[in-house]
């Protein structure tokens, strides 16, 4: 998770700096002394988490978050840091979109844990959330050619072989991670990718690629979500073929 | 009729080798799979072909240097034997070194069947 963003916004430097000096182990961070300030940065910017006071000059955190949640300006969780701290105002926070509450003063433990466990369900929900828009899953014109020159069972065994041969190629790059040597990692995540493209699993085929990509980068931080992710993708591809088959 | 044409495949993926074969029988053409390089020059030694599809991406010896090698027979009609690349540029191979190594088409991955289909018919010439 080291290559999540977060943005961190509030008008007081001590407290900023008490939150860069928590998180900047652990992610890499951009700060803004106010809402309107952090609206900007969001806009030029990518975030995969915010941390927001609420009482800031200029724009207070409420204000923002509403502009966020109205302009559609990033899907990045957002959480509200507060002094207020009764039950009453940590409901009122979150049903007026904010996906969590810190109380201040912070203690950093708190803090982190709120932060990965947010980019967490956040990873989950977008897998999930693909799950269920099976045009993306499966490319349906990939498919219809496949059915064009291979009888069903032809396809069936196509798809068996790839399911296979997938899960050997995922195995065999988690020892190549484990064992540190992530160059030796793109010749086996090209035959997945290459094969997902082949077999139309779309969703796939674009983590494959993004990885490959990384890798071309020689950037290696995060490799081991890639490749959760991987394997999480070839579970929902494999269940979604077999929706499909017991349907027809 | 005549005899059906002989292809050979080399695919280091057996899902690849499965489809183009599914794909290459409508034409009724006989099959052979290999799974890298100096397989195909086994094969090659042993028998002939009419064209040989090959991956570039693969073990032990890659599609480049693999097409070089056939280019280099001593036996004229094997070194002449039509070769179509199959290809994800992984290597970031050009147009340009596919020509110099002597292949003599190419298909980009994702595979389009039609694509391989009418490619490989192309350069077998009718039947």
């Amino acid at each position: 998770m080291e290559n999540k963003r977060i943005l961190i916004v509030d008008d007081n430097n001590l407290n900023r700096k008490v939150f860069e000096n928590i998180i900047c182990h652990n992610f890499p961070f951009s700060s803004a002394e106010n809402g309107q300030e952090a609206i900007d940065k969001i806009k030029s910017e990518n975030f995969d988490l915010i941390l927001m006071d609420i009482q800031m000059p200029i724009m207070d955190g409420i204000t923002a978050l509403k502009i966020i949640k109205a302009e559609g300006l990033t899907a990045a969780p957002v959480i509200a840091i507060s002094a207020y701290s009764d039950q009453t105002d940590r409901d009122y926070f979150l049903s007026a979109g904010f996906d969590d509450f810190i109380d201040k003063p912070v203690k950093p433990k708190d803090l982190l844990e709120s932060i990965s466990n947010h980019l967490h369900k956040k990873s989950l929900e977008s897998s999930i959330h693909s799950a269920h828009d099976d045009h993306d899953i499966l490319d349906q014109k990939v498919y219809n050619q496949l059915k064009k020159y291979n009888t069903n069972e032809d396809i069936k065994t196509v798809y068996e072989d790839f399911f296979e041969e997938a899960q050997t190629l995922l195995d065999e790059i988690k020892l190549i991670i484990d064992d540190g040597k992530y160059s030796e990692i793109d010749e086996k995540l090209h035959i997945l990718k290459g094969n997902s493209g082949t077999l139309g699993a779309k969703i796939l085929f674009k983590h494959a690629s993004i990885l490959e990509q990384k890798l071309k980068d020689s950037k290696y931080n995060g490799i081991i979500e890639d490749y959760l992710t991987l394997q999480e993708q070839l579970k929902v591809f494999k269940s979604h073929l077999k929706e499909l088959n017991n349907l027809s | 009729m005549s005899e059906s044409k002989k292809v050979l495949v080399a695919e280091d993926s057996s899902v690849i080798i499965n489809l183009t074969k599914n794909v290459l029988l409508f034409e009724n053409y006989e099959i052979t799979a290999v799974k890298n390089g100096k397989q195909v020059l086994d094969k090659l030694a042993e028998a002939d072909y009419d064209l040989i599809l090959m991956d570039i991406n693969m073990p032990k010896m890659d599609g480049i240097e693999c097409t070089k090698a056939i280019r280099a027979l001593s036996d004229p009609k094997k070194a002449a034997i039509p070769i179509i690349a199959i290809t994800g540029n992984y290597k970031n191979y050009t147009m340009e070194d596919f020509k110099q190594a002597g292949l003599n088409d190419y298909l980009q991955k994702p595979l389009d069947y039609d694509l391989l289909l009418s490619t490989v018919k192309k350069h077998l010439g009718p039947k």
